[in-house]
């Protein structure tokens, strides 16, 4: 409860909040012994007495009464009656609640579809009638309110309940023979009280706002009475003439509540964790990224944890001197068996390279490398997997390779394209080349498509993202193609010579725009063949369809389909076969596989499947912890795995025929992003807490990833499969 | 769609039947005699007789309520004490103002709550962002009756370019074109004070609905896929957003309805609001319970058409 103290005290608007509640709650509570005038004694001879007069500070009302006093004495009672309903809304819903959530069928059948019933009113009307039924007064309008309010609460603490009632805390209780109460009280209703206190500041503010309405229409508080509500209304009259005399007592009450609303955001931030999130940034926008990192990096420095952060930077600072070393012995060791095969297959780039890639996402103690200074080539036609747990990265590096930083994160060094780099370049040539160049298939087909837009619609849009149909959004698309156009064969002399270098390399690269003109019944043809292509029928019935129409094979082959829709020199499929029944899994791959062989397209298959990766690519990256630990082609990995990581997971992969094949699982767990940055493994290899042959001095220093054979190579002291160097360290 | 409106349409029935119970409930919370409550202290014993047996006061209570909910449906609500002439009539006859009001509010509640919170949403955690965060605070935070009160007089009274009250004549005279301006002009006012205060829940709920659906999968891939990014927000984005957000304005309209009581006493206007209010005030119990049941009616088929309109716009939503 400190530290939720302490840390609802670094937030700003919680202290606002406090502030504007103290300023009319205070005072409030203090009433009865400040030095003010009777609240309720009429003096007629002294009627509206205009601000500032001796012995009235705020003047009087009609009734020559003080309106300071007034004020103060209001806010006390709008404040009792606000509290008051929301205790009693708070215990009866809350009992409800308990009782519908945690006995469940009937009792909850009833109870709910009462509530439901209650949910159908407008609930100032309900007040109204139950007013309108118990007769006026200030008593009578609190319980209108709260009882308003009981279904708000009994539906919440319904959902908390159920929430509780299947933990496995509940289950020993039972087992352990406790009684039905006992149980309720012992272990459920403990558990209930954050989530009845989070229901009540939220509420607070309505309620006061309520009661104070039904005050203002002589439903609530009697003459004479303070009340702030009811002042307002008898106020209202003198509206032309005296207008403190009904803008003040309004201007507290929302002083008042804008205080509550205040303070009860900034603990509903804090306790509540899925809201929690939701208040941190997305992914900069592109263009914002390089302002947004320098901004990141100055406001982490002011908030201040400077201990642990600097620590961070100074070690990562070290690092990174070390890592650009480094950096230039594997850049070598990487191009020079890239080069081996590059002559063999006539000397071309790579088509898109990571240089020193890294992720960065948000924690608690600032932004960690979730993927970190990685290093990664594929070569037109190449097919390289990319295998590791779920956390290793390997979706994040996907996404990177398209230029997405997850939200709140950013990403760091360089990914290239054709040589040139395109996280600098702007949103709308990044926009050009995804799609057109690199293609993209996610793990879930749910994922892949909007559930609320027609396949058909759909297709027609990736189509269309790149041909000038799209003109119709985007501007003339004839105009910007030939500009584009000029400007490539010209070397940028033509309609983009002004743009800077980055730009002017993009549109060399055909990052530019290069719309092709494209009409509506080309469109749907090409729907028909892309359809065709990837094996669905009924072209014209799936079209129609939504998304949660279609099953999940044909959900992926129509992604499939979109990620085709420009012959993309790259595609990527993100555990594209992951989320799929086994024989869609085979179809899928087999898709894969027929789409990407004896092309010049190259395709990067993720996945946490060893096995299946070894079956469609050429080579193979395993990640571990954001970091690259094993490059090998796929016979060498198979046949001689050198980390002893990779090993793990080949030992773990089931093989058909053997069904005795003992599968040991790797013990532990994988480090987290804030771990390997700056925590228990960062000094070392990341993996060594896990390993079976870890020795000291594995956690005395990250390993490089060094070049055991021709084109493999391992991040590990103590390679597997490596009898020389085995011998050597010992 | 047509499974789904038949199926909508069943559930209408327990819901409808629910509420009237709930109001006839409320009504029998009156303490003492509830023909004495209705007919008050100075009725003929002739008259009261009269009325009990009427009521079915001498039958126990679900009998009462059956014969009350068997004039329901005939559509005899009573007759009113005060106004002296049947319920039903005079309710109606109060219906349109409170539409007219209530649905002007929403839709500008609606408009002002779904630009400020993809606005602030686009502009997630900067200057626009927090600005527009606090304005929706301010929104919910503050009370209807006093922003009614302080447009008054800042526009009516200080400026004089809008119309206090006097829709009640405007209204009963309406006829011509001139008068469709005429009621727009006194209508401006009394909406906007409902409008700020809807809008500022709805604002605020739509921007944490947006923040979401734009870092969602489905607006990701759409990125992915090179489609413009004006497309992506203006079809994906919008589409999901709306999808949330309009069981939510459907709930807002239960706000406006309650909020309309006070803004129609405030600024005079002839609508249910206000008749309620008057009502309470005449202890005319059967004129509260006619007004609240039709209201209430209302509120329970503006969610019905939030229901559809969300099936429209996303078809995995179930009649629950």
């Amino acid at each position: 409860m400190t530290t939720l103290g302490a840390r609802l005290l670094r937030q700003p608007g919680a202290m606002v909040g406090l502030g504007l509640l103290g300023l009319v709650v205070v005072p409030a509570l203090a009433a009865p012994w400040l030095p003010l005038a009777d609240p309720t004694l009429t003096m007629p001879a002294q009627r509206m007495l205009p601000v500032g007069s001796t012995g009235h500070p705020l003047g009087t009302d009609a009734l020559g009464r003080d309106l300071l006093a007034r004020l103060i004495w209001g806010a006390r009672s709008s404040i009792t009656v606000g509290v008051v309903a929301t205790l009693v809304a708070a215990l009866i819903g809350s009992l409800i609640g308990i009782l519908a959530g945690f006995f469940g069928r009937v009792t909850d059948a009833l109870l709910m579809r009462g509530v439901d019933v209650l949910m159908a009113f407008p609930y100032l009307l309900l007040a109204l009638a139950i007013v309108a039924a118990l007769g006026p007064g200030l008593g009578n309008a609190m319980l209108a309110i709260a009882a308003a309010n009981v279904p708000f609460f009994a539906r919440a603490v319904r959902g908390a309940v159920l929430g509780i009632r299947h933990q496995d805390y509940i289950d020993a209780a039972r087992l352990a023979g406790h009684r039905e109460w006992w149980i309720v009280i012992v272990e459920v209703l403990p558990n209930l009280i954050p989530t009845v206190l989070l229901l009540m500041t939220t509420t607070l503010g309505w309620m006061v706002l309520e009661t104070a309405g039904l005050s203002f229409l002589g439903l609530g508080a009697q003459p004479p009475d303070a009340d702030l509500g009811a002042m307002l209304g008898t106020g209202r009259e003198f509206l032309t003439t005296y207008p403190r005399v009904a803008v003040l007592p309004g201007f507290v009450i929302l002083i008042l509540v804008v205080g509550i609303n205040l303070f009860g955001d900034a603990l509903r931030d804090l306790l509540d964790p899925r809201l929690r999130d939701r208040g941190r940034r997305l992914g900069p926008r592109r263009d914002d990224r390089r302002r947004d990192d320098r901004h990141t990096r100055e406001e982490e420095h002011r908030r201040g944890g400077h201990h642990r952060r600097d620590a961070f930077e100074e070690e990562r600072g070290d690092e990174r001197h070390q890592g650009e070393q480094n950096a230039d012995r594997t850049e070598t060791d990487a191009t020079e068996p890239a080069n081996d095969s590059a002559s063999a297959t006539g000397s071309r780039p790579p088509l898109i390279a990571a240089k020193g890639l890294s992720v960065l996402v948000p924690s608690e103690g600032g932004a960690a490398a979730a993927v970190d200074r990685l290093d990664l080539q594929l070569r037109a036609g190449e097919r390289v997997g990319m295998v590791g747990e779920s956390g290793s990265g390997k979706s994040l590096t996907a996404l990177a390779l398209l230029g997405f930083a997850p939200p709140g994160g950013r990403l760091e060094g360089r990914v290239e394209l054709d040589g040139v780099d395109l996280l600098p370049v702007d949103a709308d040539a990044l926009r050009d080349l995804r799609g057109r160049r690199i293609a993209y298939i996610p793990q879930a087909p749910s994922d892949a498509l909007d559930p609320l837009l027609r396949v058909g619609y759909q297709l027609r849009e990736a189509i269309q993202a790149h041909t000038s149909e799209t003109s119709v959004n985007t501007g003339s698309g004839v105009g910007e193609e030939r500009a584009a156009e000029r400007a490539s064969t010209q070397e940028g002399s033509g309609g983009r010579s002004e743009a800077d270098p980055v730009q002017k390399a993009a549109v060399m690269v055909g990052l530019g725009d290069s719309r092709r003109n494209q009409s509506g019944a080309d469109t749907s043809k090409r729907i028909e063949t892309l359809l065709k292509k990837v094996g669905l029928d009924g072209v014209a019935d799936i079209q129609r369809r939504f998304p949660h129409e279609l099953s999940g094979g044909q959900s992926q082959r129509v992604a499939i389909a979109m990620a085709l829709a420009h012959e993309p020199d790259l595609l990527i499929a993100d555990e594209a076969t992951t989320a799929l029944d086994v024989t869609v899994q085979a179809e899928i791959l087999a898709l894969l596989e027929r789409l990407s062989r004896g092309r010049d397209r190259s395709l990067l298959f993720v996945s946490h499947d060893l096995a299946l990766v070894a079956g469609l690519c050429d080579r193979v990256l395993v990640l571990y912890a954001g970091r690259v630990v094993e490059d090998a082609p796929r016979e060498r990995l198979l046949e001689k795995p050198a980390h002893p990581y990779t090993a793990a997971l080949l030992a773990c992969s089931p093989e058909l025929g053997r069904p005795d094949k003992p599968l040991p699982a790797i013990p532990g767990q994988p480090p987290s992003p804030a771990e390997s940055t700056w925590g228990a493994v960062a000094a070392g290899c990341r993996f060594a807490p896990r390993c079976p042959k870890a020795q000291p001095v594995c956690e005395q220093g990250e390993p490089a990833l060094d070049e055991l054979a021709s084109g493999h190579r391992v991040r590990c002291l103590f390679p597997e499969n490596d009898d020389a160097r085995a011998e050597e360290s010992r | 769609m047509g499974a789904y409106l038949v199926k909508r349409l069943l559930m209408l029935i327990p819901v409808l039947l629910g509420v009237s119970l709930v109001v006839f409930g409320v009504m029998s919370l009156v303490p003492g005699d509830p023909a004495l409550a209705i007919l008050g202290p100075y009725a003929t014993p002739e008259r009261l007789a009269e009325l009990r047996t009427e009521l079915g006061l001498d039958h126990s209570w679900p009998v009462r309520y059956g014969i009350w909910l068997g004039g329901v449906l005939d559509g005899d609500l009573g007759r009113s004490v005060s106004l002296e002439r049947p319920v039903l009539e005079a309710v109606l006859e109060r219906l349109g103002p409170t539409v007219l009001l209530a649905s002007t509010a929403l839709l500008l509640g609606t408009l002002l709550g779904l630009v400020a919170g993809m606005v602030a949403a686009l502009r997630h955690n900067q200057l626009t962002d927090r600005l527009v965060t606090f304005g929706v605070l301010l929104g919910i935070s503050i009370p209807s009756f006093w922003l009614g009160l302080v447009l008054i007089l800042v526009f009516a009274v200080w400026l004089g370019w809008l119309p206090v009250s006097g829709m009640t004549q405007v209204w009963s005279d309406a006829s011509s074109l001139w008068s469709v301006a005429d009621v727009a002009r006194h209508l401006l006012l009394p909406s906007l004070s409902l409008a700020l205060v809807a809008g500022g829940v709805i604002g605020r709920l739509t921007r944490g609905a947006a923040i979401d659906v734009l870092a969602s999968a489905p607006v990701r891939m759409a990125r992915a896929r090179g489609v413009p990014e004006r497309r992506v927000l203006l079809v994906h984005g919008l589409k999901s957003v709306s999808a949330r957000m309009v069981p939510v304005i459907g709930l807002q309209a239960g706000f406006v309805i309650g909020g309309a009581v006070y803004i129609e006493t405030i600024f005079q206007w002839p609508g249910l609001g206000r008749l309620l209010v008057e009502a309470i005030a005449a202890r005319d119990l059967l004129l509260v319970q006619g007004g609240v049941l039709v209201l209430a009616a209302a509120y329970v088929l503006v969610n019905l058409a939030a229901d559809l309109t969300q099936h429209a716009l996303d078809r995995r939503t179930r009649a629950a």
